[in-house]
């Protein structure tokens, strides 16, 4: 299994955690990553907002030179952003020839738009990947109560998205579920974090973080887990200014899926970038526990 | 009670109107205003106009009202209204088309939105990525706000979050070509 990789300007920065478990679960899961030589921006709300053209074709040019180089190749953003910019490109592009021509005329580049974008739900989907994630597995997680927060651009549009559910999706509860946590069940896996307001209009959007964590820790969450980096970190940035200005406690540290798949895979705190946090985030590694010798051996069997 | 037939407003602004429907893929006259997106919508209360009454003014004709209104720059986008209507209707899509001739009209309701969009491409024009700490200083300077965040900063430093280097686009003139092509110019319609 190999994918065309679109790390995103969050990968290296305020996402680290994020690129760093995603590279690490993905090594371990055999699943290929090749990065995109030269890839762009995908200018995200900024570019939407300015003109419809620009935030289609600043896609479409990582886009085509994912198909320079590798036609074959699925292209894969972990960000749920860039994975909204790029997927909304690509199926504007394969609406129609017309739809595809006039990005090739824009970005000056052959553009056939037959590979897809994926996020990280798709893969996380996948049944080959379930049946490595068990087959390679040697820790698990006991006690720990997780909910599984979706945000925004990874389930909707629906017609786009094409996810379980867009109120109550279940793939990331699922694999937390597999990995030995237990999933809450909760009410705000799709709420919006805020996204980019918390920098445009803070005081409209900090009470929609201390929903999320209130209505988390109501139903008994030890963690949130997030698939995207704006989310991650508008929840853990934001926990303790939230605590400070509504008079809270929430004490619920913050993690990417990819950081507890990985963790479940042999990852130790730094491998997966879990020091770099803006809350405390040893916790999740007291839940550990090594899967016995005899259960692995005997999950191996079964799937050979 | 008087019947408003949608098809006979006389509005002198019809043509921007469709513009921005078009734009979106919407019928605005699929709307028979039942109220969920303005239900859902997790910025409600931070809006001037709901949203459900944007596509009314929109239906009737009442452009000005709703280019000058403050709720498609509060609209965080997260497509809740559009994925909830029963009719289909993209609401989200039509907020980004209102912001969109709202700006090319000169109004400016929420100005650090608008000015957050134009750093954010600043940086594109410049790196081809989007740097954040670059980004939120210039928005802090630009803006007045300059601290907002900033208590974030050496936790970021300290962590190492802020990453060692960054991805920088080797071919900037693609990247600036297809800028140059997709800016709105003066004078473009709204």
């Amino acid at each position: 299994m190999k994918y065309a990789y679109f790390p995103g300007c969050s990968a290296n920065s305020t996402g680290i955690s994020y690129s760093m478990s995603v590279d690490y679960m993905c090594r371990k899961l055999g699943v290929g990553l090749e990065e995109i030589p030269d890839w762009n921006c995908c200018g995200t709300s900024a570019a939407r907002i300015t003109d419809r053209d620009m935030a289609l074709a600043l896609p479409a040019r990582s886009l085509a030179l994912s198909e320079k180089m590798d036609p074959e190749l699925s292209v894969f953003a972990p960000c749920a952003g860039c994975y909204s910019s790029l997927k909304t490109s690509a199926t504007y592009a394969k609406e129609s020839d017309e739809n595809r021509q006039r990005l090739e005329d824009i970005i000056e580049m052959p553009y056939e738009a037959q590979a897809d974008v994926v996020n990280i739900l798709d893969i996380l989907a996948d049944p080959e990947v379930l049946e490595a994630i068990k087959t390679n597995m040697v820790k698990r997680f006991e006690g720990l109560k997780v909910a599984s927060y979706y945000g925004c651009a990874l389930v909707r549009p629906e017609g786009m998205c094409q996810q379980d559910s867009t109120e109550n999706p279940m793939v990331m509860d699922n694999v937390v579920e597999l990995i030995g946590g237990t999933p809450v069940e909760w009410s705000y896996k799709t709420e919006c974090c805020g996204a980019s307001n918390h920098i445009t209009y803070p005081e409209a959007s900090k009470p929609m973080v201390e929903r999320i964590f209130r209505n988390a820790a109501a139903n008994g969450a030890d963690i949130i887990v997030t698939a995207c980096p704006l989310c991650w970190m508008n929840l853990d940035m934001r926990e303790a200014e939230v605590n400070k200005l509504y008079n809270r406690e929430y004490d619920i540290p913050v993690y990417y899926v990819s950081e507890l798949i990985g963790a479940a895979l042999g990852g130790s705190f730094k491998e997966l970038g879990c020091d770099k946090h803006f809350r405390p985030a040893e916790r999740l590694f007291d839940h550990l526990q090594d899967v016995p010798a005899t259960d692995a051996a005997a999950q191996k069997e079964v799937v050979a | 009670m008087q019947t408003i037939d949608l098809s006979q407003i006389p509005a002198s602004n019809k043509e921007e109107i469709a513009d921005i429907a078009q734009r979106a893929g919407v019928n605005l006259k699929d709307c028979y205003q039942c109220g969920k997106c303005s239900a859902g919508c997790p910025m409600v209360e931070y809006m001037d106009v709901l949203p459900r009454m944007v596509i009314r003014d929109l239906q009737l004709g009442l452009l000005d009202e709703v280019l000058k209104a403050k709720t498609p720059w509060v609209c965080a986008g997260c497509n809740v209204c559009s994925t909830r209507c029963p009719q289909n209707i993209d609401i989200a899509g039509i907020m980004e088309e209102v912001r969109r001739a709202s700006k090319a009209a000169g109004y400016d309701p929420v100005p650090e939105a608008s000015k957050f969009e134009e750093y954010f491409l600043d940086n594109v024009r410049k790196y081809g990525t989007s740097r954040e700490v670059t980004l939120a200083m210039k928005f802090n300077l630009g803006t007045g706000h300059l601290f907002q965040d900033a208590f974030n900063a050496p936790t970021m430093v300290f962590r190492g979050i802020l990453g060692n280097g960054h991805h920088k686009v080797q071919n900037m003139d693609a990247v600036r070509m297809i800028l140059e092509k997709t800016t709105p110019k003066e004078g473009d319609k709204a």
